[in-house]
C-alpha cells in the first residue's frame, strides 16, 4: 500500500527536486545579487565609518570596521539560509497539498482500507479507526494510536526526502 | 522508517522531568522519543529505563505544562542519531543540532549515533604533526598535536572563554584541510554573542560548525551538546578526511548538568555530589579524538573548564586531568592576556609533534630553557619580594629582566592577533637573548650560533653585553 | 521462554532462568552479561555491551558457562578486550554488533609424553611453537594418557591427548572468577628485579608479592608501570589497561613491538599479553579486565613461569563495580563504594602468590595494581583498602612530580613489607654489603628530609656543619641514585649489580664530605664542590 503513497508523492518529489534544483539556482543568484547589493552598501557604510573613525584613531577603526564586517557577512549568510528554509517549507506545503488531493482520486476508498490494515498491523488489531478529516484514518486504542493520516504520511515523506534538498544546495 | 509510526498515549505518571508511558511494547533503553503534549508543541526525551511495559523517559524540556493523558509519545526505535556530513559546516545551531541561523534544520542522507563507537585501541596512531594556534604562548611552550586530547583549566573570571574562541577562529594545521567545531554549553547569551562574533569569518568560510547550548537552555539538553559536537566531528575526519579541533566550553558546566540530572534520577551520589560514573561520562566525551592508521583525518580536543575557587582537587579538573594528554592552565596570577601560566601547564605529546620538518628543529630545546628560565625567574621574584630587588644578585636581577621581557613580547598578545610560527619564534630568541649566552645550557651550539641575538645598544635590559657576576 | 524483563543502562533483568546458576553467562537480546543475582527464575544479569536499544520482551540465552577466559597459544603477543576478544582484527570502531570472528590458524604441536604413561594433573604433555617468547606447554589433566597426536600442524580446538578419559586441547577456557589451582605457597623470597633503583633497593617486590601503586594524574604513575613491563625480570607480562587512555595503549603495544627483550633477543611484545579495555569500553567489561588478566598469569605460573600482572588502574574497575551495584539498588558503603569493595580487593589480591604447581614446577604471579585517588586524596577508599592486602606500596607524589624528579615515588610515604627479606636474598647472591647500603640510604633520606624542613624554617645557614652535609647527601642520593631516566638509552634500566655499586659511590662521597668538615674544612666550600661525576655517572656506560 505504501505504493500507493509512494506512487502518489513520487513524481512530485520528483518535480519538486527538480524544480528545488532550479529554484536554488535561481535564489542563489538572487541571494547572491541581494548579497552583493547588501555588501555594496556595506563597504559603502564601512567607508564612512573609517574615514569618520580615522579622526578617533585608528585601533578603534579596525575594532568598527570589523565589526561591520562581521556584521554583513552575517546578514549575509542568513539570507542565503532563510532561503533555503522557505523552499523547503514551501516543498513541505505544496507535498500536503498534493497528498490530501487524493481524496479526489477514484482510488481513495481502497487506500482508505488499505491504512486501515496498516495502522492495525503497526497498533494492534483492536484499534478503533476513524477517517481524518484531511483524508487517511486514525487508528486508537487504549494507550495507543497510529496517525496514518494523510498530512502525517506527507510530513515523514517529506522529513525522508529532505537529505536529497539538502545536497542539492551543497552541490 | 516505516511511514505511519505508534505513538504512545498513556503518560501515567510526571516527576520532575520524568515521564512514566504505560503500555509500551519493544521500547528499548536510551531509546530517543518524540513527546508531542496536549498543550502543543514537541519535546525530545531519552528511556532512562524500560520495565516490562513502561518506559521512564526523560523530557529534554522539561515536563511543564504537561498533563498526565492527552501526550503522545513515538518512540524513534533506536538511541538518539543525528545526520552527519559536510551540512553542518557554516551552521549555528542550538544544543540539540536545532537551526539558529534561519536556516533549515540540518540534514544528511547519512546517520550516526550520537554516543558514538569506541576506537580499537590498536588501531590508533600516535598523534604526530602540530595544529597552530596562532597564540604564542601556546604554539611554543604547550603545542598543540593533532589527535591530542587538551585541557584549558581555568577559573571564574578569567577570559578562558576569549582565548577558546580566539583558538577556534585561528587554529589551522599548515594548509591542510582543517575545521572547527565548537560547542557551547551553559554560555550567557552576551558570552555566546561574543564567541559567534569572533567565529563568523570562519563560519562564513565554511569551517566551522556551532553548537550554542545557552545558560537557560534545558539542562539536559547540555549532556547531549557535546555527544552531537563529538558525533559531527567524527564523521569530517575519519569519513572526510579533515583535520578537525573541537573546543568545548565549558565543561563545568556540563558537569553541573550532569549532576542535577544524576540528582533527579535518584541515583547514588559520590564524590562531592557529582555522581560515581563522571569518569567515565567524561572518558566517553574525551576519547573520542585521534588519529587512525590508514585515515587521513584527525581530531584534537580542548575541553574548557573552570576551577571551582581555584581548587584542582575539584573532581571536574581532577577527573579531566585524569584523561586529557595535558592542560593549558591561566592563572589569575598571570598579568596581561592570554593569562597563561605556562610553567603549571603541559602538553604530554608536544614531544612526537614538533621539531625538525615540523616546527623547528630547536623547538623542545628552547622551550625548555624558557621554562627553566622562568621558574628561575619565579624563584627570583619570589626573594625579591622577601628581601627587596636591590638585594638580589645581579643574575637574578637578570632572570627578573628576562621574565618581564617574555610578558611583553611573547606571551602578551591581543585577542584579534594570529602569530605565524616564524613570528613566535622571532619573539621567543629575542626574549631568550635577555640572558646571557653560557646560561642557555639546554640549548645547542648550533641553535645558538642560529638564533641568539644579544640586544646590542637601544635594546631592552643588557647593561652590557656580558656583565657577569664575578 | 527466557525474556528480559528490564533494562538500565549495564542492568539487566530476565525472568525464565529457571536452572541458572550464578556468575553463568547468558547473551541478552544479542548482549552478553553475567548473571549476578538470582531469584528463584528471575535474574539479574551484568552486560558486558552497551545496552543502547535492548528492550524488555527480547530472548535471553543462557550459555550454560561462566565468563571464562580462552586461554591458549594465541595469548602472547596479542592485544585482547576485557573479555579476551582479540582486537586486532577486529574493525577500527569496537561496533556491540559486530561479529568477532575466531581466529581460525593451526598450531604447530609436539608431544611430550607417551600413551600409556600416567602422569599428575598439571603436567605438560606437549609444547606448541610459535607461540610466544616462551615455550608454550599443553598442561593435561591427571591419568593415564590413552592417546596423543604426533607432531603436527592442528586447530586449537582440536583435541591433540586424551589423559584419563579427558580430551586435551590446545585452547581451553577457564572461568575467570576463579583462582587456578595450584599445590602449595612457597615461603623463600625472590625478588622481582624491575631495573628501577629506587624500587630495587628501597621498595623491593618479591616474586609472587603484591604492590599497590596510588598517585594523582601528573605523578607519571604510566610511565613506571610501562618501564616495569619492559625491563623486569618475570618470563610473562600480562598488561591491563582497565578503563585508561587509549592512547596509552597504543604506545604501549607499539613500544612493545619496537623493544628487544635482553633475555630472549626477540620482541618484548612476545611475552606480553596486552588486555586493553579503555574508558570509554563497555564499564562491566572493564570490571572483568582484570580477573580475565589475572587468570591468564595464573595460566603461564601453571607452566612454571614468573608472570607479572600490572593493572592500570584499579580504581576504574572499583568504580564499575559500584557503579552496577548502586544500579542494583544495594546500599552504598563509603563514598558510594558497594559494602563489598574491600574483600573484592583482597580476593584479588590473594590470587598472587610463588607456588610449586599442580605439576610440580615453580611458578609465581606477581600482581602490581595502580590506583588513582580523586584529587590525589590518599585516604579515599580504594586506596586505604588497597594498602591492607599488599606486601608493598609505591606512593607517587606530586611535588615530586612537579619537581621533575622522576620516578616520583616518595621514599617516605612508600612501604616494602619483604625488603628486609629480599636484602638477604641479594646477600645470599654475592651482594653482600646489600641490607646496610638499604638502611643506609633509607636513614640519610628521611634525616636529609626532616632537615629540610627544619631548614626551611631557620635558614640552610644555621644548620651546624654536619647537618648541611647530610642536607647535601639527601640531594646527592635524590640526583644521582634515586632519579632515573625512562628515556635514558644507558639508564631506562639498572641492573641490581650496577644499583648497588651506584649507591655506594654516593654513600662514599657523602663519607667523604664529612670527613672533610671534621678536619675543619668550611662546610660552605664543601657544598661549592663539583659533584658532577657523582651525578652523571648514572649515565655513564
Amino acid at each position: 500500500m505504501s505504493d500507493r503513497i509512494g506512487e502518489a508523492l513520487a513524481p512530485l518529489t520528483a518535480a519538486l527536486l527538480r524544480r528545488t534544483e532550479r529554484e536554488a539556482e535561481q535564489t542563489r543568484e538572487r541571494a547572491g545579487r541581494q548579497a552583493a547589493q547588501t555588501v555594496a552598501e556595506a563597504e559603502e557604510g564601512a567607508r564612512a565609518v573609517l574615514a569618520d573613525a580615522r579622526a578617533r584613531g585608528e585601533r578603534e577603526a579596525d575594532t568598527e570596521a570589523a565589526a561591520e564586517r562581521v556584521a554583513t557577512t552575517r546578514r549575509v549568510r542568513t539570507i542565503e539560509l532563510t532561503a533555503r528554509r522557505e523552499i523547503l517549507e514551501d516543498f513541505r506545503r505544496r507535498a500536503r497539498t498534493a497528498v490530501t488531493g487524493l481524496r479526489e482520486d477514484p482510488c481513495y476508498p481502497a487506500l482508505l482500507k488499505s491504512l486501515g490494515r496498516m495502522a492495525r498491523r503497526r497498533g494492534g488489531g483492536d484499534l478503533v479507526l476513524a477517517e481524518h478529516p484531511e483524508g487517511g484514518v486514525v487508528g486508537e486504542a487504549p494507550g495507543r494510536r497510529v496517525d496514518a493520516s494523510l498530512p502525517a504520511l506527507a510530513e515523514r515523506a517529506v522529513d525522508a526526502a529532505q537529505g536529497e534538498a539538502e545536497r542539492s544546495w551543497l552541490s | 522508517m516505516s511511514l505511519i509510526e505508534l505513538e504512545y498515549t498513556d503518560v501515567a505518571e510526571l516527576r520532575g522531568p520524568l515521564a512514566v508511558v504505560r503500555g509500551v511494547s519493544g521500547v528499548g533503553w536510551d531509546e530517543f522519543a518524540v513527546i508531542r503534549p496536549a498543550s502543543g508543541g514537541v519535546r525530545h526525551g531519552l528511556v532512562l529505563e524500560a520495565d516490562r511495559d513502561l518506559a521512564v523517559v526523560q523530557v529534554l524540556e522539561g515536563t511543564a505544562g504537561m498533563a498526565p493523558g492527552g501526550s503522545r509519545v513515538t518512540f524513534t526505535g533506536s538511541p538518539l542519531r543525528v545526520p552527519v556530513g559536510p551540512g553542518w559546516l557554516g551552521r549555528v545551531c542550538g544544543g540539540r543540532g536545532q537551526p539558529l541561523d534561519g536556516g533549515p534544520a540540518v540534514s544528511g542522507t547519512l546517520t550516526a549515533p550520537v554516543n558514538g563507537l569506541a576506537l580499537n585501541p590498536t588501531r590508533r596512531m600516535p598523534p604526530a604533526e602540530p595544529v597552530l594556534t596562532g597564540v604564542s604562548a601556546i604554539d611554543l611552550l604547550t603545542t598543540l598535536v593533532r589527535g591530542q586530547k587538551i585541557a584549558l583549566f581555568s577559573s571564574a573570571g578569567l577570559p578562558h572563554l576569549e582565548l577558546a574562541a580566539q583558538i577556534a577562529a585561528q587554529a589551522h594545521a599548515a594548509g591542510e584541510p582543517f575545521s572547527v567545531v565548537f560547542a557551547a554549553m551553559g554560555l550567557t547569551h552576551a558570552d555566546a554573542a561574543a564567541v559567534r562574533d569572533t567565529l563568523e569569518t570562519r563560519s562564513a568560510a565554511g569551517e566551522l560548525v556551532l553548537l550554542l547550548n545557552l545558560a537557560d537552555d534545558p539542562v539536559i539538553e547540555r549532556l547531549l551538546t557535546p555527544r552531537i559536537a563529538l558525533t559531527v566531528a567524527e564523521h569530517l575526519a575519519f569519513s572526510m578526511g579533515r583535520h578537525v579541533l573541537v573546543v568545548m566550553a565549558d565543561m563545568t558546566s556540563y558537569c553541573e548538568a550532569l549532576r542535577e540530572v544524576s540528582a533527579v534520577r535518584g541515583e547514588i551520589p559520590a564524590r562531592r555530589a557529582y555522581p560515581g560514573y563522571l569518569y567515565s561520562d567524561l572518558a566517553c566525551l574525551y576519547e573520542r579524538c585521534g588519529r587512525v592508521r590508514g585515515l587521513p583525518g584527525s581530531l584534537t580536543l580542548l575541553p574548557v573548564l573552570t576551577m571551582p575557587a581555584g581548587d584542582v582537587t575539584h573532581p571536574v579538573p581532577d577527573l579531566t586531568g585524569y584523561i586529557t594528554e595535558g592542560q593549558i592552565v591561566l592563572s589569575p596570577e598571570i598579568p596581561g592576556y592570554p593569562p597563561i601560566d605556562p610553567l603549571a601547564s603541559l602538553s604530554r605529546l608536544m614531544r612526537g609533534g614538533v621539531g625538525a620538518g615540523r616546527t623547528r628543529p630547536e623547538h623542545m630545546d628552547l622551550a625548555a630553557q624558557l621554562l627553566a628560565a622562568l621558574a628561575r625567574a619565579r624563584q627570583a621574584g619570589e626573594l625579591a619580594e622577601l628581601v627587596g630587588a636591590s638585594a638580589l644578585s645581579l643574575a637574578d636581577r637578570r632572570y627578573l629582566d628576562f621574565a618581564a621581557a617574555f610578558t611583553r613580547e611573547l606571551a602578551d598578545q591581543r585577542g584579534d592577533e594570529t602569530r605565524s610560527l616564524e613570528e613566535t619564534f622571532r619573539r621567543a630568541w629575542c626574549v631568550v637573548s635577555v640572558l646571557p649566552r653560557r646560561e642557555l645550557t639546554m640549548l645547542g651550539r648550533e641553535a645558538l650560533d642560529a638564533g641568539y641575538r644579544p640586544a646590542g645598544a637601544g635594546g631592552e635590559g643588557q647593561p652590557s653585553a656580558d656583565g657577569e657576576e664575578p | 521462554m527466557a525474556v528480559v524483563t528490564r533494562v538500565n543502562g549495564p542492568l539487566v533483568e530476565v525472568d525464565g532462568m529457571a536452572g541458572a546458576s550464578m556468575f553463568e553467562l547468558v547473551d541478552a537480546g544479542g548482549v552478553p552479561g553475567e548473571i549476578v543475582a538470582l531469584k528463584g527464575a528471575h535474574a539479574t544479569v551484568q552486560a558486558y555491551e552497551y545496552t543502547g536499544g535492548l528492550a524488555p520482551g527480547r530472548p535471553v540465552e543462557r550459555m550454560g558457562v561462566p565468563l571464562s577466559a580462552r586461554l591458549g597459544p594465541h595469548l602472547l603477543g596479542g592485544i585482547f578486550d576485557g573479555l579476551l576478544r582479540p582486537l586486532d582484527g577486529a574493525g577500527v570502531w569496537l561496533d556491540p554488533r559486530a561479529a568477532r570472528t575466531r581466529e581460525g590458524r593451526t598450531w604447530r604441536f609436539t608431544p611430550l609424553a607417551e600413551p600409556g604413561q600416567t602422569i599428575a594433573p598439571g603436567t605438560p604433555v606437549g609444547t606448541v611453537e610459535g607461540a610466544g617468547a616462551v615455550p608454550y606447554l599443553v598442561l593435561a589433566p591427571g591419568g593415564t594418557v590413552s592417546s596423543i597426536r604426533p607432531p603436527g600442524a592442528y586447530p586449537a580446538d582440536a583435541p591433540v591427548a586424551t589423559v584419563g578419559g579427558h580430551r586435551v586441547t590446545m585452547v581451553w577456557h577457564w572461568p575467570v572468577r576463579r583462582a587456578l589451582p595450584h599445590r602449595e605457597r612457597l615461603g623463600e623470597q625472590v625478588p622481582l628485579i624491575t631495573g628501577q633503583r629506587v624500587v630495587d633497593l628501597l621498595l623491593p617486590v618479591r616474586k609472587g608479592g603484591t604492590v599497590a601503586v596510588p598517585g594523582g594524574f601528573g605523578t607519571g604513575k604510566t610511565v613506571l608501570l610501562q618501564q616495569i613491563a619492559k625491563w623486569c625480570d618475570a618470563d610473562v607480562v600480562v598488561y591491563i589497561g582497565c578503563g585508561e587512555r587509549g592512547n596509552e595503549m597504543a604506545d604501549v603495544v607499539a613500544a612493545l613491538a619496537e623493544l628487544t627483550d635482553p633475555r630472549t633477543g626477540g620482541r618484548l611484545s612476545e611475552r606480553t599479553v596486552v588486555i586493553a579495555n579503555t574508558s570509554n569500553m563497555p564499564m562491566m567489561a572493564r570490571e572483568a579486565s582484570v580477573y580475565t588478566g589475572i587468570t591468564v598469569a595464573e595460566h603461564f605460573r601453571d607452566m612454571g613461569y614468573d608472570a607479572v600482572v600490572i593493572a592500570d588502574s584499579t580504581s576504574r574497575w572499583a568504580e564499575a563495580r559500584r557503579e552496577f551495584a548502586s544500579r542494583g539498588g544495594a546500599l552504598p558503603a563509603e563514598e558510594g563504594y558497594p559494602a563489598d569493595l574491600a574483600s573484592a580487593l583482597a580476593a584479588f589480591y590473594e590470587r598472587a602468590g610463588r607456588v610449586t604447581t599442580l605439576g610440580g614446577r615453580t611458578g609465581s604471579v606477581t600482581i602490581i595494581g595502580a590506583v588513582s585517588p580523586p584529587g590525589g586524596d590518599l585516604t579515599e577508599p580504594v586506596t586505604t583498602h588497597t594498602q591492607r592486602f599488599v606486601r608493598t606500596l609505591w606512593s607517587l607524589e606530586r611535588d615530586l612530580a612537579y619537581a621533575r624528579h622522576y620516578p616520583a615515588v616518595s621514599w617516605a610515604g612508600s612501604f616494602s613489607r619483604d625488603g628486609d627479606a629480599l636484602a638477604r636474598w641479594h646477600a645470599r647472591h654475592g651482594r653482600d654489603g646489600w641490607s646496610a647500603t638499604r638502611a643506609r640510604v633509607a636513614s640519610l633520606l628521611g634525616e636529609a628530609d626532616r632537615l629540610a624542613a627544619l631548614a626551611e624554617l631557620v635558614g640552610t645557614g644555621t644548620l651546624p656543619a654536619r647537618e648541611r652535609v647530610i642536607l647535601l647527601g639527601g640531594r646527592l642520593l635524590r640526583e644521582g641514585f634515586l632519579q632515573q631516566s625512562s628515556l635514558s638509552p644507558v639508564d631506562a634500566y639498572c641492573s641490581p649489580g650496577r644499583t648497588a655499586a651506584l649507591a655506594v659511590r654516593v654513600l662514599e662521597t657523602i663519607d667523604e664530605c664529612l670527613a672533610l668538615t671534621e678536619r675543619g674544612v668550611p662546610v660552605g666550600e664543601i657544598e661549592e664542590r663539583d659533584f658532577s661525576p657523582v651525578l652523571r655517572a648514572k649515565e655513564a656506560p
